[in-house]
């Protein structure tokens, strides 16, 4: 059986005393990909991944490594990289024996373990930190250790659990673009966790959103935030305007909607026949228009909020409050609060979501 | 300004600082004294003890290295004990601790508690309990009954020394080693052990000195051949020599040499990790 999958998960599930850390998750990951898992805290992403590492047993479910089933196989024997938030790098050694250490225990001969430890330091750019204690190095210099550690072996996938929640903003930023050059070049398949939304859309081939312990949603990132299925993937992958609406009927120019403040407008054709719904509205899908044209939907701003490239608009639409992004080009001229506007957008840009 | 920075160079000040001078003058002396005397005693010319002596020689040491070889003797049944006391204690103590750091069950505390329980006890009781039960089995006079007796008085602060070590590990840097390929016998030697060791080192000093410095268990098991802390009380009770001062004396130091060594390897422990 040929697989281009290097993690298959059928079913798994794990439970702790009455808790449901992780329920019934199938998942298949293309080998090679980089894969997020994002979700609120407890969701049970690091339980996920204690499992495919086997520190945890899954109480239902197997795990495939390539096609062979793992589920049952010591951590040692699968042959997976684990990078961990606080680095767990071992205190008692130096970074080069840190990074020797997956090596010796599999007793490789010291001449070709100096050059692979060597090449590991090089590629993540500690080349001459060999001799120093983890102790001596920074937050961001500990974590290329750890992960030079954790893939100077050949590991079959890189796991990391929130490599990068310890750091601040800036260096964060430049490890998302080492880390992800890094698996470019080694052609390795990670899996990656975080609660960082922008780094799961930054990085990642695919991005599994999370909640309760079950998958809400899996795609590439553009799909996953432009097409999101449900209210809580809406919310919690950037921000957007729930609308309420109630289908009023189905015209020849497509479904007609109704907001909960009367307005009436048409629907995308791929909405359900149910009664009512809701529709997902990214803010910056909402533009001002000019007041004077016919036909617009008028609006006046009820408060701006400044965030550098852009600003956050709350507008009064008729009694229903949206939010509005706006690039720093519009800026300058428009916003201002108590103006009125007119509001414009694009009937693509209205997300129908499962509730 | 900066105001936790300790003054070393001036003693306590304000109203009562006099008052608390003086105590700290005076339990310095209250400790040293004793070892002071006994010290300056272990280099008297006289046949017996007396302070200050009436002349200074080695006579006693020699008598103590050479002259009388039940000293001798004593010493090195109560080195060999005291070794089998550290090893077996520390073999013991590994798991027992890691066993009570890392479980979860009910009444854990309990469980903790009992195990140092003997720490409160007085030795007297638990000499005469001990007597009881390796008299039962005809241990009594034996180098293996007198280690069991030390082992139990040494048992609970090795426990407790490495179980402080047991929870400071970090489990997840034995997850990081497994996940790096180490099966579970890999992991405890090149990542559990190592990081125990400042704990099991001081525990293993600890159960040494236990074992060397026990007069009560050694009355009640060590037999015919004693102790070199049995054979101190026995000249006591009996002769009176100085040779008793010289022992103490080389016992002080070689105490003062093993809490040295234990704070150094606690200092560069300390400054690796
Ligand atoms: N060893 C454990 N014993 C009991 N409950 C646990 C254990 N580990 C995790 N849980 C529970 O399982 C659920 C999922 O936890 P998990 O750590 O996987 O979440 P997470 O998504 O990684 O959260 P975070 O973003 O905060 O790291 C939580 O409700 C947690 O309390
Ligand atoms: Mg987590």
């Amino acid at each position: 059986m040929t697989t281009s999958h290097v993690i298959e998960l059928k079913s798994l599930s794990k439970t702790f005393g009455n808790v449901k850390a992780v329920s019934d998750i199938s998942l298949d990951v293309a080998d090679g990909s980089f894969t997020s898992f994002i979700g609120p805290s407890g969701s049970g992403k690091s339980t996920l991944l204690s499992m495919i590492a086997g520190f945890d047993q899954p109480t239902s479910g197997t795990i495939r490594l390539h096609g062979k089933d793992v589920s049952k196989l010591p951590s040692s024997e699968r042959n997976i990289g684990m990078v961990f938030q606080n680095y767990a790098l071992f205190p008692h050694l130096s970074v080069f024996e840190n990074v020797a250490f997956p090596l010796r225990v599999r007793n490789m001969d010291a001449r070709t373990l100096t050059s692979r430890v060597h090449e590991a330091l090089e590629s993540v750019g500690l080349k001459g930190f060999e001799a120093r204690w983890p102790k001596q190095l920074s937050g961001g210099q500990q974590q290329r250790v750890a992960l030079a550690r954790a893939f100077v072996f050949g590991p079959e996938v890189l796991l990391m659990d929130e490599p990068l929640g310890a750091l601040d903003k800036n260096l964060r930023e430049h490890m998302q673009s080492e880390i992800k050059a890094l698996q470019r070049r080694l052609a390795v398949s990670v899996i990656y966790v975080t609660h960082d939304q922008g780094e799961a859309l930054a990085m990642s081939d695919n991005v599994v959103v999370m909640s309760d312990g079950r998958i809400q949603q899996v795609g590439a990132p553009a799909e996953v935030y432009r097409r999101p299925q449900s209210k809580f993937v809406a919310q919690f992958l950037g921000e957007t305007n729930l609308l309420e609406y109630d289908l009023v009927s189905r015209g020849l120019s497509g479904p007609i909607g109704r907001l909960a403040n009367g307005a009436a407008f048409v629907l995308p054709d791929n909405i359900t026949d149910a009664a009512s719904g809701t529709l997902s509205l990214r803010p910056e899908e909402i533009e001002f228009a000019d007041p004077a044209e016919s036909g617009c939907r008028h609006a006046r701003i009820e408060e701006t909020v400044f965030l550098g490239d852009c600003m956050r608009c709350r507008v009064d639409y008729q009694g229903l409050p949206l939010w509005v992004k706006l690039p720093a080009t519009v800026m300058r001229s428009v916003p201002r609060v108590g103006q009125n506007v007119a509001l414009h957008w694009n009937e693509a840009s209205l997300v129908p979501l499962d509730d | 300004m900066n105001f936790t920075q300790p003054q070393y160079r001036s003693l306590v000040r304000g109203p009562f600082g006099w008052l608390l001078n003086a105590c700290l003058v005076l339990a310095v002396v209250f400790l040293l004294c004793p070892i002071v005397i006994v010290t300056i005693i272990s280099f008297s010319a006289d046949a017996y003890l007396r302070f200050p002596p009436s002349g200074y020689s080695f006579r006693w040491y020699e008598n103590f290295l050479s002259g009388d070889p039940s000293w001798m003797a004593a010493s090195n049944k109560s080195f060999a004990a005291a070794t089998l006391t550290a090893v077996v204690t520390v073999v013991l103590a590994i798991p027992t601790a890691l066993a009570l750091v890392r479980s979860r069950i009910r009444g854990k505390g309990w469980l903790e508690l009992v195990m140092l329980a003997p720490l409160l006890i007085s030795p007297m009781i638990s000499a005469i309990a001990l007597y009881g039960w390796i008299a039962a089995f005809g241990f009594v006079g034996t180098m293996a009954g007198l280690v069991a007796g030390h082992i139990v008085l040494a048992l609970p602060y090795a426990i407790l020394n490495v179980a402080i070590s047991a929870k400071a590990l970090d489990p997840r840097l034995e997850q990081a080693a497994s996940s790096l390929g180490a099966r579970n016998s890999q992991v405890f030697r090149r990542v559990t052990l190592p990081l125990l060791a400042p704990g099991i080192i001081a525990a293993g000093f600890f159960a040494f000195l236990t074992s060397f410095d026990d007069v009560i268990v050694s009355l009640f098991l060590s037999g015919r051949e004693p102790t070199l802390q049995k054979r101190m009380w026995d000249e006591i009770r009996l002769e009176i020599s100085p040779t008793v001062a010289s022992a103490s004396t080389l016992l002080i130091f070689l105490t003062i040499a093993v809490f040295l060594a234990i704070a150094l390897v606690r200092r560069s422990s300390e400054k690796a990790s």
